[in-house]
């Protein structure tokens, strides 16, 4: 173990052992490393763990917290939209399954993008000093909101049933079975739109600034707190342009049978999603290189 | 035979100084469509011409200027030098923090870089849940963290707290809590980055004991940053001296320990024309 001055010397050959890591200057795009995304599975758990766990600690409700954004905004929906403005629903749906209904899927996605879109900000710190996939942050955001949808979707089941017995109009289909599809589908777009709104925010406040206001054009747009047969015919095309609006009606058509379905905006929305998805994770991997010296 | 574990060749890295960026999205917007059409840029910055060398030339600097060098592995070597030499820099490029500007890193075994400990801690969770979460981010699989578990309790001392919010831990605890686990969860390659300077006195030397244990008694290799000139000599045989992106000197640690104190002597008798904070001993 001499310790002699070693020049550099780049015609060493090259040991028995091949090289474990190389770090060269980024390349305009490198590629996403899945193995090593894999050796750090454990932390992943640990992270959806904290998440779901941190938010009520020292709470008295503890998990309840998890019900009350979807109950308390659909209850002041059912009040405001249903009695004093009369928006017109399909057919006999309850005004708070309705309600529900969006509302617990789109809180399941504006979450996980407020989150997502806010990745260097939030974890800035963390990335400054330690070296672990990037990408493990926003998956386990991803997974720990879903625990969270479990719960609220089994809230919803009990509110159906009661609705049910209390002799609502409406049944589930056998379609129901496919919703994780759309679940999966929500999912795939808070990544994708959420990491490429964080490459093209984190140096410029003033662009995520405007996230809040995004999230709650979005949740008055996308179908959450009206039928789709209630947009009026000369606006429809919008609804080519909102990858939400094909998840949240589907969704209730699933759980009641009633909703309007465009097959064509169902096949946009997927598109749009994808190329979102393909989007966010080329500028995040740009961006992960790079942003540790500019932020 | 020579068992190379770090071998890095011709790096270079460059900051811009001040502003980061142009800052604003008008001026980012107008560079982008100078690009666009192949104008010249009205916001640029001259190119950086080779010899920067830490030199504010230009709105830029080189805070490491083809730096190349080996270890092999079992060493222990201290990088020192003065404040903005590249010393952290470097470290941070070969944490994978942040990117070279030019060259290659090419390495083997897995990496323990503690620039910081206690990265990640959540105050509202338990120390038990701590000692997990931070063993996660430092890349230690779940019955590796179960293996070493009550060694961590016992070193850092904490004892019956383990299971209470670290929010409610004193810093000193917060820190030997944070400083336990790094230290038993080093891999084969140690980057150390000046945090050994934690808790009181009587933990600082039972950690650099510890460090010294956990080095000479498994065949580690480690990379320290200290401005504490006897740490790095009790550390490390061999030293890489710095300044201004360069790497002066590259040999057995006492001669370049010499050299650094030769240049602070000089330093100082020419006080007048450096614009350095006096931190540099």
């Amino acid at each position: 173990m001499n310790t002699t001055n070693t020049q550099k010397n780049s015609a060493i050959p090259d040991n028995h052992l091949p090289w474990d890591i190389e770090i060269t200057p980024p390349k305009f795009l490198s590629p996403l490393k899945w193995n090593e995304f894999f050796r750090y599975k454990n932390l992943l758990g640990l992270l959806v763990y904290r998440d779901f766990v941190v938010y009520y600690k020292q709470t008295i409700l503890g998990p309840l917290w998890w019900l009350l954004q979807p109950v308390i905004t659909s209850g002041v929906f059912v009040i405001f939209f249903g009695f004093i403005l009369k928006v017109p629903m399909d057919g006999g749906t309850p005004l708070m399954l309705f309600f529900l209904s969006g509302l617990t899927l789109w809180f399941y996605f504006s979450n996980s993008l407020n989150q997502i879109a806010n990745l260097f900000a939030s974890n800035g710190s963390m990335f400054e000093k330690v070296y672990f996939p990037r990408l493990i942050i926003p998956i386990s955001q991803l997974l720990s909101n879903l625990m969270k949808l479990t719960l609220e979707l089994i809230f919803l089941a009990i509110v159906y049933t009661v609705l049910c017995f209390q002799g609502a109009q409406v049944r589930p289909t056998w379609w129901l079975l496919l919703s994780p599809i759309i679940i999966f589908y929500l999912a795939v777009l808070a990544l994708g739109f959420g990491l490429l709104f964080n490459s093209l925010t984190y140096k410029y406040k003033d662009l995520s600034l405007t996230l809040p206001f995004i999230i709650q054009i979005g949740m008055f747009t996308s179908s959450v707190i009206h039928p789709v047969s209630a947009i009026p015919k000369e606006i429809l095309y919008y609804l080519y342009f909102n990858p939400v609006i094909p998840a949240i009606e589907l969704f209730r058509f699933m759980l009641t049978g009633q909703g309007t379905i465009y097959p064509d905006q169902i096949v946009t929305g997927i598109v749009v999603t994808v190329v979102l998805l393909l989007l966010g994770i080329m500028s995040f991997s740009y961006t992960e290189k790079r942003f540790i010296d500019t932020i | 035979m020579k068992d190379i574990v770090i071998q890095v060749e011709h790096v270079s890295k460059m900051y811009r100084i001040g502003q980061l960026g142009h800052g604003t999205l008008q001026k980012d917007l107008q560079s982008f469509w100078a690009r666009l059409w192949k104008r010249e840029d009205p916001n640029t910055l001259l190119e950086m011409n080779g010899q920067g060398g830490g030199k504010p030339g230009n709105g830029r600097f080189l805070a490491l200027d083809d730096v190349s060098f080996e270890i092999c592995r079992g060493e222990s070597v201290g990088i020192i030098g003065r404040n903005g030499a590249g010393k952290s820099t470097l470290l941070k490029i070969l944490s994978r923090i942040v990117t070279p500007e030019k060259g290659l890193i090419r390495m083997r075994g897995r990496i323990s870089s503690l620039l910081e400990v206690g990265t990640g801690f959540h105050p509202e969770q338990s120390g038990r849940d701590n000692i997990y979460l931070n063993g996660g981010i430092l890349g230690m699989k779940r019955h590796e963290i179960k293996r070493y578990f009550d060694e961590i309790v016992e070193f850092s001392e904490i004892g019956e707290f383990i299971d209470t919010p670290i929010k409610r831990y004193s810093s000193g605890m917060k820190i030997r809590l944070a400083f336990s686990i790094a230290a038993h969860f080093l891999a084969e390659i140690v980057i150390l980055d000046e945090v050994l300077a934690v808790g009181d006195h009587f933990f600082q030397q039972k950690c650099m004991n510890k460090m010294e244990q956990l080095l000479k008694n498994e065949g580690r290799t480690l990379l320290f940053v200290s401005h504490s000139m006897p740490s790095v000599q009790r550390m490390c045989q061999r030293g890489l001296f710095l300044d201004h992106g360069h790497l002066l000197m590259d040999a057995p640690i006492n001669e370049v320990a010499a050299a650094y104190h030769q240049q602070h002597l000089q330093s100082n008798h020419s006080a007048a024309s450096i614009n350095q904070q006096s931190d540099a001993a």
